[in-house]
């Protein structure tokens, strides 16, 4: 229990850490917000833009800017967009959606090309088989994902018209209701079969290319775990007793591994979430990803502040979740 | 004690210096024997090496290998095609992008602004992360907290977006992207220390030279830390992939090096306008990253199997 | 089995998604870029005013070939130096039945004039109202709106507001009611804006049933989807594209004559720009002609000033900097830079291959331009704002920039780029350009009533500019527009406005 109790506290300075460091970022931008609202008006005077200075809080001293905007941020009030003029909590439960469904795409899709390629490099170790595996892992992680992205269009989008190269949904097809925002999901729920089918289709290439380096981490974890399992007397006796190989592996040895799997695949969910910035611009996917880029080029900071917070958070739950179920799971573990 | 006795002390103590130093060369050659036997067995990360060691090389002889100026365009040559396609010529090997400039030339050109930043990025990382890991492992208690709260902290934050972030604010230009990458990178090879330090506390040698009275700064250089190098060197190596890939993507997204110096992540981006009718100009510098870092990483894995036999599996 | 149900239910859903899509006549519009707000007091940008303008109307608004045809307003006069009288059209209905009255109008002016009138925060918009300070309910069909001084031009900025229901009150506005040919459905953001045709719109229902705006960000995507038929209008049009598009039966490619006009700012108090002997080699050195080729492929028109040749008061009688490197050389000798300089050249990053351009052809003359590349304009104005209150030698060099000009009328562009006071008038002056004569001028057009005055002294201050050449001067761009053929009666805006209550589809 004091463990537990010591591990959250731990995240307090880490939270406190997060927020100071979002917060001075945006302030030491240059880009003046006034400005960036204002854009091209060709006549407006001083003193209006003293008011809209005003009007935003942006004339008071920065701690007191902090405070208001922790406070903020706790309370539930997340301040509102400099560029698009909506509250920012609005514009980003928008963007959440499309970020999760495609981060579920591509966590399905490592594994699966992660376990079963694993699996075939564990049983098959040291073949041409586990070498050619290792390879192909290698590339997963090397390949730039705008580059993958990118070729990915070029093939499968302008070259062969095979799959869609951007957004959701085709627009003729019209959207199923709107329950969870997910449109997988929401697209079974309306019966929908059309939206559905569009929408996987959409779902291809980016899932593809944010889930190609998870499959290669995916590939080696399967491959390392089940090579433990293997080794240990339960398997070897399943063997000696005669089960056909695949069958041992599948049963026994892959039930047991996957254990560290869910685990490390929780763990990276934070690094997937970065990668979402690039294959959502590439993909033109209206994602929170997308919306990070345009505001920190743009320097609508308040957007930035909470979406980033957001990033840091869901890694700092997942850690904190995969640790206590740890601990629960295998209570020597210590910190 | 007379000249000649002298003499033949200083003639005893030079020998044994050079047998000293003789013995320390055959072990070292012998350790290279070593390493390069057991490196060698891994035919990919030979390629790698290799692959790696020809982008060096076409980085530092570039002037040599291209008779074009990679940042001087030429209005009347937009756009050309690579060689192997019908309107293709010798004079411009992989095309031309949208202001005439030679691909091939700013590819090789490029790889300077990759392999520099890589390699500075990840030597400057190693070098903070090493020391701040030691500490932190070696101390424990307070200031470890401290650290692994810092780590626990940039953690949280995607490398991406942290650095965007950090460029967006420092503004443009190679000695900022350089702060930005390090402003996390250091954590990487700063925890694996820490991991080896912890692990190497709890093993007899370290014991030992503590109950024989050693202050901590000789057991932390002298013992733990010839130790752990291994793991570094190999972690490192593997980190130089992902800084390049990390730089690629910020150049990606506009925020590189200054133009017109070529870099191949701001390749990509410029060429993307023009994928649906010139593919070559954003393919190819992609090829490069993807080809470099692929074969860093293959020498990374080579390393770890030669080094460091224990991180196998 | 059930593999092969769920494959019917897919036929089936398909052939009857086809079959209500054949129904109503659909119109898909592929933008550029998203709206930014759905209250048209509150945004500062071209797309969302393209898209809003067909659920709102103004009381008048800019025809393709820049006439102003009347909306609202039957009639907009001046009954006094600082009243314009406003008569409104009579038998106008919003979207959910309630008559357009001249509160309504007055209540639109005076929410884009008021300081906090929109839950608290002033419209982004009022600078375009110049010095209007009010607008008052005269009767039911008659409003009067109060001036701080004279301005002739509100008739002429007056299109680019919208009328909206005084119901709204002092919120924001989240679900558009217009009285515009188009009712207001959904927006997705960064997705689509869906409209449907207003059966009750006073010049009658338009012929196309539903129009849909489509967000393609990327314009290689935005092409494919022009070429696949998923859209019928597409706007921004790369050049490079334009050949493949033109190949294509179906599609035709109209351009237009845009109203952004490209220019390179040079900060005249610092040197080496303080001496109009290296302003001018810097623009002989630069060859534009060449610049456009390479670009645009020609698609844009060279101006000899910044203004476009389709804007009020527009010189057509000053001459090119034409390319002269040697000349150029020959003035950096005199003006004591026989080997050139260095400078800092700040570029917005979307327009680096511009930058580079223009380093390739002062590097000919021995200039030396580092450049250095900026997120967004707003950053880069901003440096520029804040480095305008330090010392010459700490402020920044030169500035590639553009800037939009909508209204075609020098007033929003000549006045903030060349009138001497940096926190009012010449708010965005980055050059620090400074000349009484030229302020005396620009202020004098403020407040004359006549268009042939305004006309004389902008005319007279562009030739004081154009000699002292605080920018090198570039074009105006074209904007390309393909449409597939389906289309009928589509013509573009050079302002970007859409005008589809007359456009039909076969």
């Amino acid at each position: 229990m004091d463990k537990i109790l010591q591990r959250l506290l731990q995240t307090i300075p880490v939270l406190i850490g997060i927020s100071l460091i979002v917060f001075s970022l945006m302030h030491l931008a240059p880009g003046d917000p006034v400005e960036i609202m204002l854009g091209e008006v060709g006549y407006v005077s001083q003193e209006d833009i003293e008011l809209i200075r005003a009007e935003l809080g942006l004339d008071r001293p920065l701690p007191q800017q902090y405070f208001s905007f922790v406070a903020g941020i706790l309370r539930g009030d997340w301040g509102t967009s400099l560029r698009a003029r909506v509250s920012v909590k609005e514009l980003i439960l928008e963007r959440l959606p499309a970020t999760i469904e495609l981060t579920f795409a591509a966590i399905v899709v490592s594994l699966i090309i992660g376990i079963p390629a694993g699996v075939l490099s564990a049983v098959r170790r040291y073949s041409w088989l586990d070498k050619l595996g290792t390879l192909v892992a290698l590339v997963g992680i090397s390949m730039p994902q705008f580059w993958l992205g990118l070729t990915l269009i070029l093939v499968f989008s302008v070259g062969l018209h095979l799959l869609p190269g951007g957004v959701r949904l085709a627009f003729d097809i019209p959207a199923p209701p709107t329950v969870t925002g997910l449109l997988l999901v929401d697209s079974i729920l309306a019966g929908d079969w059309a939206a559905f089918w569009g929408a996987l289709r959409h779902l291809a290439l980016p899932a593809l290319t944010l889930g190609a380096p998870m499959s290669a981490l995916t590939m080696r974890v399967t491959r390392s775990s089940m090579l433990e399992v293997i080794r240990q007397d339960y398997v070897t006796f399943a063997k000696a007793k005669g089960v056909k190989e695949l069958s041992v592996v599948i049963k026994h040895a892959l039930r047991n591994a996957l254990i560290p799997i869910v685990t490390v695949v929780a763990l990276n969910m934070g690094s997937l979430l970065g990668g979402n910035m690039i294959v959502e611009r590439i993909f033109s996917w209206p994602g929170l990803g997308q919306l990070v880029v345009d505001s920190i080029r743009t320097y609508d900071y308040p957007v930035v502040q909470v979406a980033v917070m957001v990033y840091a958070l869901t890694y700092v739950a997942m850690n904190l979740i995969a640790d206590l179920l740890y601990m629960r799971l295998n209570p020597r573990v210590r910190i | 004690m007379n000249r000649y006795a002298a003499r033949a002390d200083e003639f005893v103590i030079a020998e044994t210096l050079k047998q000293k130093l003789l013995r320390a060369l055959q072990r070292t050659i012998g350790n290279i024997q070593e390493f390069w036997r057991l490196y060698r067995k891994n035919h990919l990360a030979v390629i790698g090496g290799a692959v790696v060691l020809i982008f060096i090389s076409l980085a530092i002889l570039a002037p040599y290998v291209t008779s074009h100026d990679p940042e001087a365009p030429n209005f009347r040559a937009i756009r050309r095609p690579p060689v192997w396609s019908k309107e293709g010529s010798w004079t411009y090997p992989l095309g031309t992008d949208h202001l005439g400039r030679d691909i091939w030339a700013r590819i090789i050109y490029g790889a300077r602004i990759s392999l520099f930043i890589g390699f500075v990025v990840v030597g400057f990382a190693t070098m903070i992360g090493v020391a701040l890991g030691l500490i932190s492992g070696y101390y424990g208690g307070r200031i470890d907290a401290v650290i692994q709260r810092v780590i626990d902290t940039l953690l949280a934050f995607p490398y991406l977006i942290l650095a965007t972030a950090l460029v967006g604010v420092l503004g443009p230009g190679l000695r900022n992207i350089v702060l930005a990458l390090l402003y996390k990178e250091w954590v990487y090879p700063c925890r694996v220390v820490r991991g080896e330090v912890l692990a190497a506390k709890e093993q007899e040698y370290v014991e030992a030279a503590r109950t024989v009275g050693a202050s901590s700064r000789h057991v932390m250089f002298k013992e733990i830390l010839p130790n752990v190098l291994a793991s570094t060197v190999v972690v490192s190596t593997l980190r130089v992939g992902s800084v390049i890939l990390m730089e690629a993507s910020l150049s990606f997204l506009g925020l590189g090096v200054e133009p017109p110096t070529p870099a191949w992540g701001s390749m990509v981006a410029e060429g993307r306008r023009f994928i649906n009718t010139e593919w070559w100009i954003s393919t190819l510098p992609g090829l490069a990253i993807f080809l470099t870092v692929l074969g860093i990483n293959l020498m990374g894995e080579g390393l770890r199997d030669a080094l460091d036999p224990k991180l196998r599996e | 089995m059930r593999k092969h149900i769920l494959v019917l239910l897919l036929v089936c859903s398909l052939i009857v998604g086809i079959g209500i899509l054949g129904e109503a006549k659909t119109l898909v519009v592929g933008m550029h870029d998203d709206l930014a707000a759905l209250d048209p007091a509150d945004f500062s940008h071209r797309e969302t005013e393209s898209m809003l303008r067909q659920v709102y109307e103004g009381l008048s608004t800019y025809m393709p070939s820049r006439e102003i045809h009347y909306e609202l307003a039957e009639s907009i006069e001046p009954i006094d130096d600082t009243t314009y009288e406003i008569r409104i059209r009579e038998g106008v209905k919003f979207h959910d039945g309630t008559p357009l009255t001249a509160e309504d109008v007055a209540f639109s002016i005076n929410r884009l004039i008021k300081p906090g009138a929109m839950a608290g925060r002033t419209s982004q918009r009022r600078g375009l109202m110049g010095p209007t300070k009010e607008a008052v309910v005269v009767d039911e069909h008659t409003v009067h709106v109060k001036l701080e001084n004279p301005w002739p031009l509100f008739p002429r900025f007056i299109p680019w507001q919208m009328i909206v229901p005084s119901t709204v009150g002092d919120g924001y506005i989240t679900e558009p009611v217009g009285t515009g040919p188009y009712m207001f459905e959904e927006w997705v953001r960064d997705s689509h804006f869906s409209v449907s045709a207003n059966p009750n719109h006073w010049r009658g229902k338009p012929s196309i049933d539903k129009v849909v705006f489509r967000v393609i960000g990327d314009e290689s995507a935005r092409v494919s989807a022009l070429r696949a038929g998923e859209i019928d209008i597409a706007t921004m049009i790369p050049v490079h594209e334009i050949p493949a598009l033109e190949a294509d039966p179906n599609i035709e490619v109209l351009s237009v004559l845009g109203t952004r006009s490209y220019f390179l700012e040079m900060n005249v108090n610092k040197p080496p720009f303080n001496d109009v002997r290296v302003r001018q080699a810097m623009n002989y050195a630069v060859d534009i002609d060449t610049l456009i080729e390479v670009l645009y492929e020609g698609r844009a028109t060279r101006i000899p000033f910044i203004l476009s040749p389709q804007a009020f008061a527009y010189h057509d009688g000053l001459p090119f900097y034409e390319y002269n490197p040697e000349k150029a050389m020959q003035l950096l000798a005199e003006a004591g830079y026989p080997n050139g300089f260095e400078f800092e050249l700040d570029v917005v990053d979307t327009h680096r291959a511009r930058a580079e351009i223009y380093q390739a052809m002062l590097a000919v003359v021995g200039i030396n331009a580092k450049i250095r590349t900026w997120p967004t304009v707003s950053a880069m104005r901003d440096a520029w704002m804040q480095a305008k209150h330090k010392p010459a030698e700490e402020q920044r060099d030169a500035l590639l920039t553009d800037w939009g000009n909508a209204s075609l009328d020098p007033f929003d562009i000549f006045i903030p780029k060349c009138h001497s006071d940096a926190s009012g008038l010449g708010r965005s002056n980055y050059s620090g350009y400074s000349n009484p004569e030229v302020d005396r001028l620009l202020e004098s057009t403020l407040t004359s009533s006549f268009d042939e005055e305004r006309r004389a002294a902008f005319l007279k201050a562009q030739e004081i500019v154009h000699g002292d050449v605080p920018m090198v001067f570039e074009f105006v761009a074209h904007e390309i527009y393909g449409i597939r053929n389906r289309v009928k009666n589509f013509q573009p805006s050079p302002d970007g406005r859409l005008h589809l209550w007359a456009v039909d589809i076969e």
